[in-house]
């Protein structure tokens, strides 16, 4: 079945924003439209109440491109700022409580990988460093991930370096939820004990797709439905918030496997 | 006493080989890129620098050949995506990188700044992060016994910061994010600070107290191609072209095309 980088965007996001819940805090990167979209998705449909922290700018009214812009021209569209310092000391004390991140892997303990691909003495990809990846699932009460490429090396049975520890700590030091779940191109996996399970599959994929391309070992439950398809309500709060669909610049434009990307 | 550099440039001279060096701002913002363009054009090179959030900061020394080690919490274009520079570097691996937490740096930072051994910080104590940089290691925090991460004491020679503005006596004024500046400017043994404008005296609105300062120069679109708010604004273009520099000349981030 075809499916074009915006329907993938698109369901990506609302899966995301149905995760959130009432008495949220979230906090997301500038250079994640998908996570940004997300929250603010969740805002305007059926969490009202809940905060998004974007760029030390909280709850800036307006859309993605407002929380984009200079913080001069954010002055009487946000009624906050939150230095960055204080964002840190947010997660710390759980002031925020949910994170959406975009890792280069992630795997089945929910440990996420925003470092390196391959070995450590010649590795093969590079990205941005340890950021706050290394300190976050940890410490807030949730964190999701999120990633466009769903393949065995995204999802690996073990990622190549551990950035952000997941489950692995729970009991030790682990203070709060860890990587509960990954959203991905292809279906939406939670993380239960070391364990990933299947909480639906989108509606251009399969079980079995989701399985070849995964590293890990997936339970299947019976009641794994398809991922609803947005609604209305999503879909106009999509082109409210990103009318000039940010969310697309996340998904590789590139054909495979059986999602034949489009456009 | 505060001094006041003849010009941007002059900072390379205050700088001995091998030193390490702090660079103030976050990601795009207030980057003290003419003091960096100082630093290349004095010849200065092996540094070791501590880039918390780095961007154009690192891709500017980087292209120069300027970076012996570079500690860094991540180093990317934010909007722009990966910084090719960095990525290139890393890829060779023809520097050393210590890679950070933003929680373990800011520990490390801190302990200097108040004169501690090291400081326990929130970050993971499973994380890869923390088994392959030597300053961070897994400790049981005495009191409770929890294991809790410790970082050691980065000691930096210099802290380069860009503000908006400095007042006659030497005092820093910003608008806005001070990011890690304030801890910087207390950790290092020296800091240089270059300015926009100079601002009426008004030492208690000060975001960071002369006594941290010893030398202020002004250096009109000293942050650019980064955003000083509320003087100058990102140049997005200049960025983006960076991020699709497939040369990574050094020009090319040393004045407005």
């Amino acid at each position: 079945m075809t499916v074009s980088r915006g329907e993938i965007a698109d369901l990506m996001a609302v899966a995301l924003a149905r995760m959130v819940v009432a008495g949220d805090v979230v906090g997301v990167g500038l250079g994640t439209p998908i996570a940004l979209v997300a929250a603010m998705v969740a805002r305007q449909t059926t969490q009202h109440g809940v905060h998004v922290l974007a760029g030390g700018a909280l709850d800036v009214s307006g859309g993605v491109e407002s929380y984009l812009r200079d913080p001069r021209d954010q002055r009487g569209l946000t009624p906050g700022f939150v230095p960055h310092l204080d964002s840190m000391d947010m997660a710390e004390r759980q002031a925020m409580t949910l994170q959406f991140l975009r890792p280069a892997q992630i795997d089945r303990f929910g440990n996420l990988n925003t470092s390196r691909i391959g070995v450590r003495s010649a590795p093969t990809a590079r990205f941005s460093g340890g950021l706050a990846t290394a300190d976050v699932p940890t410490l807030l009460p949730r964190v999701i991930a999120y990633h466009p490429e769903h393949r065995p090396r995204s999802l690996p049975a073990r990622v190549d370096w551990i950035t952000g520890s997941g489950r692995g700590w729970a009991g030790k030091t682990l203070k709060a939820g860890g990587t509960v779940a990954v959203v991905t191109d292809l279906a939406v996996i939670e993380f239960v004990e070391g364990h990933g399970r299947v909480k639906s599959i989108h509606p251009w994929s399969s079980a079995s797709t989701v399985g070849e391309n995964t590293g890990f070992e997936l339970s299947l439950p019976e009641d794994a439905l398809p991922t609803p398809e947005p609604t209305s309500d999503e879909l106009e709060a999509l082109e409210q918030v990103d009318p000039r669909r940010r969310r697309d610049e996340e998904v590789p434009d590139r054909t495979g496997r059986d999602r034949r990307v489009t456009s | 006493m505060v001094r006041t550099l003849s010009s941007p440039a002059a900072v390379a001279e205050l700088i001995p080989p091998g030193a390490t060096v702090a660079v103030g701002g976050t990601g795009l913002n207030r980057k003290p890129m003419a003091l960096l363009r100082g630093i290349v054009a004095g010849g200065v090179r092996d540094l070791n620098i501590v880039s918390f959030l780095g961007s154009v900061d690192v891709e500017y020394l980087l292209a120069s050949g300027a970076i012996a080690d570079l500690h860094s919490a991540g180093v990317s274009l934010d909007g722009f995506g990966l910084a090719p520079a960095f990525r290139a570097a890393r890829q060779q691996q023809s520097i050393r990188f210590i890679e950070w937490s933003e929680a373990s740096m800011v520990a490390a930072v801190e302990a200097t700044a108040r004169g501690l051994p090291s400081m326990p910080c929130s970050t993971a104590p499973g994380s890869d992060v923390v088994k392959h940089n030597p300053s961070l290691g897994v400790y049981e925090d005495p009191p409770t016994s929890k294991p809790t991460v410790f970082a050691t004491a980065l000691p930096i020679d210099m802290a380069l910061i860009h503000a908006p503005a400095a007042d006659a006596h030497g005092n820093i004024y910003v608008d806005g994010d001070l990011g890690l500046d304030g801890l910087l400017a207390r950790a290092a043994k020296t800091t240089v600070v270059s300015f926009e404008r100079q601002a009426a005296a008004d030492p208690p609105l000060a975001a960071i107290s002369r006594l941290w300062i010893d030398a202020v120069v002004p250096a009109v679109g000293g942050s650019w191609p980064t955003e000083c708010h509320p003087d100058a604004l990102v140049d997005l273009g200049a960025v983006a072209r960076w991020a699709g520099s497939t040369d990574l000349l050094p020009e090319t981030l040393e004045k407005a095309s």
